[in-house]
């Protein structure tokens, strides 16, 4: 429309556009009002990615409070970044690719691997939930071998598994080239398969 | 527990399964609660950022941010060139001290570049920020080891321990060289948006600044004297991060907060 009024001689009538709930807009339509200065858009892409990021990197730092901090700075980078937002670009990976870094330099500010190990008091007397105490158990040993993963593998298994992003969008979030990127899956699969056996076992 | 199943190479898109993953997927599925909150303390991070002095400059495009750092510290060096240029510039060879002045710049540029390089892309892995850092050092090294057009070729290896004297007569250099670097390094802070490899690609930089600015300056072609003075640059820029690094490991100002 602003293409058309400075070609045409004559003023352009703008038809108001059908009014749109913001939660029916794409994440790259949200990012586009956000940075048209549109505030309640930021929200929504909050409330979108938000739930998702924390359930992320809940898996990988010890506390629901470290899961909020590096939530809270995800967002806060996006919000720094957001002259960079170009028309086209994608806003998922954008998100996740924040996210991972800060995860991965979490990961390396504690120095070692972050192993969550099983406490079956914890788990038997955690009154926050309903759930089996079997599947309770099961849900953190498969925690705990992807935690024993090598950081590199780690990262891929969170985009790959658990956030089901094909390879591409994996590679492009992690820095590497596909095929790099697939055998890390493949080598991190051979490993949790050996982990979680070894975990039957015992 | 039941065995994981055993598939195939990820040789396709999609997921490779592990049921224990699955149940974890299917149990994890649940809305975090107070998101509310969650929002509340962002918007006030969120104002907090943008109320920081200067906080403009980090919101200012990739583009924008790289081309401000890269011209201000061009305008650093060569303005300083340009006012205390080195006493033989009418008999040193031009094409000499052209090329010189193109590899450290280029150097300059590509460094500031990639430790200015959005927080969207991935962090760099630690082989690639060494090799990028030894690269930057190692171009400083080159420019010092070829000596003066009126000074004997003395090979690294025959250069045998660094003499008192050296050390003496170049720290006039290096006191200029962290004068231009200094600025460079805190331009460079200032307009980055917290990759973790930026402080040091930062500290390189400043340091060829420092001997961009040296090359344009000091007449000087003895070898030892252009790797003390010159090139040690930005060694000395790294070191003095790494000890604030440590400093600050060993005494946290505020713990809590990570440094993004």
């Amino acid at each position: 429309m602003l293409a058309l009024s400075l070609i045409l001689p004559f003023p352009v009538v703008q038809v108001p556009p059908p009014m749109v709930a913001l939660g029916d807009l794409s994440d790259e339509e949200l990012m586009s009002a956000y940075l048209a200065g549109d505030a309640a858009s930021f929200r929504v892409l909050f409330e979108r990615f938000g739930p998702r990021i924390q359930r992320m990197v809940r898996r990988h730092v010890p506390s629901d409070d470290d899961a909020r901090d590096l939530v809270q700075q995800t967002f806060l980078q996006l919000h720094g970044a957001r002259a960079d937002f170009r028309p086209g670009a994608t806003l998922r990976p954008w998100i996740l690719t924040i996210a991972m870094n800060l995860l991965r330099e979490r990961w390396r500010r504690a120095k070692r691997r972050p192993t969550v190990e099983l406490d079956e008091q914890a788990l038997e007397s955690d009154a926050s939930t309903s759930e089996p105490l079997e599947r309770r158990r099961e849900r953190a040993r498969a925690i705990a071998a992807v935690a024993q993963l090598p950081e590199s593998q780690r990262e891929v298994i969170e985009l790959h598994w658990f956030q089901e992003l094909p390879f591409a969008e994996v590679a492009d979030i992690v820095g590497a080239n596909e095929g790099a990127v697939r055998v890390r899956a493949h080598r991190a699969y051979e490993r949790l398969k050996v982990l979680l056996a070894e975990e039957v076992r015992s | 527990m039941t065995e994981p199943r055993p598939e195939p190479s990820g040789a396709t898109n999609a997921p490779i399964r592990v049921p224990a993953i699955d149940r974890v997927l299917v149990d994890d599925a649940s809305t975090p609660a107070n998101s509310d909150a969650m929002f509340a303390a962002l918007e006030a991070a969120v104002a907090k950022q943008d109320g920081a002095p200067l906080a403009g400059a980090r919101a200012l495009s990739t583009t924008a941010r790289i081309v401000a750092t890269i011209a201000f510290s061009a305008l650093l060096v060569f303005g300083f060139g340009a006012s205390a240029c080195r006493h033989d510039v009418a008999t040193y060879p031009s094409s000499r001290l052209f090329t010189e002045a193109l590899f450290l710049s280029l150097t300059l540029g590509a460094t500031l570049a990639l430790s200015l390089r959005p927080i969207t892309r991935p962090a760099l892995r630690r082989p690639a920020l060494v090799a990028s850092i030894l690269g930057t050092l190692a171009v400083a090294l080159l420019v010092a080891l070829v000596p003066g057009p009126d000074m004997p070729h003395v090979p690294f290896s025959e250069l045998g321990p660094v003499p008192r004297l050296h050390w003496s007569s170049g720290i006039p250099c290096i006191g200029i060289g962290m004068v231009i670097g200094v600025p460079v390094y805190m331009l460079a802070r200032l307009f980055d948006r917290g990759h973790r490899a930026s402080p040091y690609l930062s500290a390189a930089a400043a340091g060829v600044a420092g001997n961009l600015a040296l090359a344009l300056h000091c007449p000087s072609g003895d070898v030892v004297h252009k790797l003390t003075a010159h090139a040690s640059l930005g060694f000395i820029f790294l070191a003095c991060l790494l000890l604030a690094a440590i400093i600050e490991r060993r005494f946290p100002t505020d713990p809590g907060t990570p440094r993004a």
